[in-house]
């Protein structure tokens, strides 16, 4: 076992939770859940980021349910105020936000489960259990968002076929440009406005990571589009 | 010789019979040049005749140019001494043409129009060149004096013609078109302002509204779905008709608590807040392959954060144009493009759906989607950008933003 974790949770059954979120009703029903759980103590309520800081560094708690959404100090803040200050105590984030960027930035953050506040109850008391068996827990959809966050990770570093990266658009413009029209003459061909021809160029430019318009009649040459 | 020519040929012209006797001898050496001396003599005569007769249709052309005219004309000399008056001026003064001389501008006019006429005939003496001025008149009138330097051969200047034009109908012409150029100034201002304003206003609503939901709305119905929750756990295991309902209950709750996140998060998107454009415009791009759209982004240089009411225009400009792709284009791929030029930011979102004809689209504001386009436009503009929309029907449609950050 790790030899970090405080002894004295170790040999004490009960884990002491701090409840945070700025709605007195939403703290009550984590209240009565967690009164037929022998396991938890609840051991104080803060209704905003900052008094959750303050009241961890009075109280020391093994675990906090925490809110994102909150007044004064957002719970993301508040997460990682509290990682510094206290790196034992755990975060259970709460929230009505499946948004993936939260699930990642707050993983990053260092939270041990994640639970939305529109899955049952009991999901809730399972990630509790978790975490004081030092494991961590994804509400059933945080997998979901997590692998579709990992699959466009995928996208982003697999090695792509730059070319084929360009619209359609801008692949009919690639070919123009590569055979020496001006970006005028490509407005006129294609009865698009000059604006547009011209940010299809830099954007080419920008897609094929070419230094210049010659770059891209290289390209074309090499990719056998045009004749050299 | 020389006088043999000279007596032959003067007396020719006054008595021909006579003349050509008493030269009978110089003729005779000298017939041919002395005739051919005649003969030019004859033509000088003719074209002389011909030259007074085109001066005098020339004279008689400019004199009616100058009389026919409604313009006071008139001719000055350095100390402000009229020299000539065209009829108009005569009978403006009540003058005939012989009481011009030594009558002085400043016998018709105020001390103060001739102290003024005298400095700019000063002037014109002083710079040899014309002067034109805009000058009031009697009764309200507007009259374009142009005054120009008569020369003499060597350059000094003699005397200054003055035509003085009255400008009265055009000037007042011109005022009501000031007057009215400045009415469509204001008019325009108040629409920008009052665009921005309606705007503004719209995104405060949703913003308000958004957060009521989500934290008002939204909690209590967590408390409420975690109250039956609650209730259906101590429920005793034999009365399952109860605890069938509660359960169903609390399905419900949790049915309308993910509805009011979705419309929360349209209204305003937390993320685009709290992470910024990129990944706001990632959730959206979502939002198009849950729908069997396939997406491509394409973003670089991009700051993590920018001015918020930047970043809201941009997500607003992409979500507008999404919103249409699902709505209208049938597209089966879209592009987005979010690169920075210098200190340009531009969106791009390309689809290869059924396109629109853009000119039809944007002129009334009943067309279907026109009023989003007209609000994507505005949304650019407020922030100092652009908005380029090109499509054209079977070709797909292209809409680029660009605003400086």
């Amino acid at each position: 076992m790790d030899s970090s974790i405080p002894q004295s949770e170790i040999h004490n059954p009960q884990s002491r939770v701090l409840i945070v979120d700025d709605h007195r009703v939403v703290i009550e029903g984590i209240r009565s859940a967690l009164e037929g759980e022998a396991e938890f103590q609840v051991v104080g309520e803060a209704f905003d980021g900052h008094q959750a800081v303050e009241m961890v560094k009075v109280l020391k708690p093994d675990m906090v349910i925490m809110d994102i959404s909150m007044p004064r100090l957002n719970g993301i803040e508040a997460t990682r105020k509290i990682r510094q200050i206290a790196p034992h105590t755990r975060i259970i984030v709460f929230t009505m936000f499946s948004d993936k960027e939260y699930v990642v930035a707050l993983f990053k953050e260092g939270i041990s489960a994640f639970v939305l506040k529109e899955d049952p109850l009991s999901e809730l008391i399972l990630a509790l259990k978790a975490v004081k068996g030092f494991g961590t827990y994804f509400s059933t959809k945080a997998p979901t968002i997590l692998a579709r966050h990992m699959e466009s990770l995928e996208n982003k570093t697999s090695d792509k076929d730059l070319y084929e990266t360009l619209s359609p658009r801008e692949k009919e413009v690639f070919l123009l440009l590569a055979r020496g029209k001006s970006v005028k003459a490509i407005a006129q061909a294609l009865f698009i406005s000059p604006k547009t021809a011209e940010s299809h160029r830099y954007n080419i430019i920008q897609k094929l990571e070419a230094d210049s318009v010659v770059d891209l009649t290289r390209i074309a040459i090499r990719r056998k589009l045009i004749e050299a | 010789m020389k006088n043999d020519m000279e007596n032959c040929a003067t007396p020719t012209l006054r008595e021909r019979a006579g003349a050509q006797l008493n030269c009978s001898a110089a003729l005779d050496k000298e017939g041919a040049a002395t005739q051919q001396l005649i003969e030019e003599l004859r033509e000088t005569v003719k074209e002389k005749n011909r030259i007074t007769k085109a001066l005098r249709v020339s004279e008689t052309r400019y004199r009616s140019l100058v009389e026919s005219t409604d313009d006071f004309i008139y001719l000055v000399n350095g100390k402000g001494e009229y020299l000539f008056m065209n009829t108009r001026t005569l009978s403006q003064y009540g003058l005939s043409p012989h009481e011009v001389r030594n009558k002085h501008y400043g016998d018709f006019h105020d001390e103060k129009e001739t102290r003024i006429f005298m400095e700019q005939l000063r002037q014109v003496f002083d710079k040899k060149g014309s002067l034109v001025q805009e000058h009031p008149g009697k009764n309200g009138g507007h009259y374009l004096l142009t005054l120009s330097p008569v020369k003499e051969p060597g350059g000094a200047v003699r005397a200054v013609t003055v035509i003085s034009k009255e400008i009265t109908a055009h000037k007042n012409l011109e005022t009501e078109l000031m007057k009215s150029n400045e009415r469509l100034q204001q008019e325009q201002i108040r629409r920008i302002s009052l665009a921005k304003k309606l705007i503004d206003l719209l995104e405060e609503e949703r913003y308000r509204i958004a957060g009521d939901l989500h934290d008002q709305v939204g909690q209590v119905l967590t408390s409420l779905k975690m109250d039956l929750e609650n209730i259906h756990s101590v429920i005793p295991v034999r009365d399952s008709a109860l605890s069938e309902k509660i359960a169903e209950m609390s399905d419900k709750a949790r049915r309308v608590l993910g509805d009011i996140k979705t419309i929360s998060s349209k209204l305003r998107p937390a993320v685009l807040d709290v992470f910024g454009l990129e990944r706001s415009l990632v959730q959206l791009l979502e939002e198009l392959e849950q729908n069997g759209v396939e997406t491509d982004f394409f973003r670089r240089d991009i700051p993590e954060r920018f001015q918020p009411e930047k970043e809201l225009a941009f997500y607003r400009i992409a979500q507008e144009a999404i919103q249409n792709i699902m709505k209208h284009a049938k597209a089966q791929k879209v592009h987005v493009n979010l690169t920075r030029k210098k200190k340009t930011l531009s969106l791009s979102v390309e689809d290869n759906g059924v396109g629109f004809n853009p000119g039809k689209s944007t002129e009334f504001s009943n067309v279907k989607g026109a009023l989003g386009l007209l609000i994507m436009q505005e949304r650019a503009f407020q922030q100092g950008g652009e908005l380029t929309i090109d499509s054209a029907e079977g070709k797909g449609t292209h809409i680029l933003a660009e605003i400086p950050l």
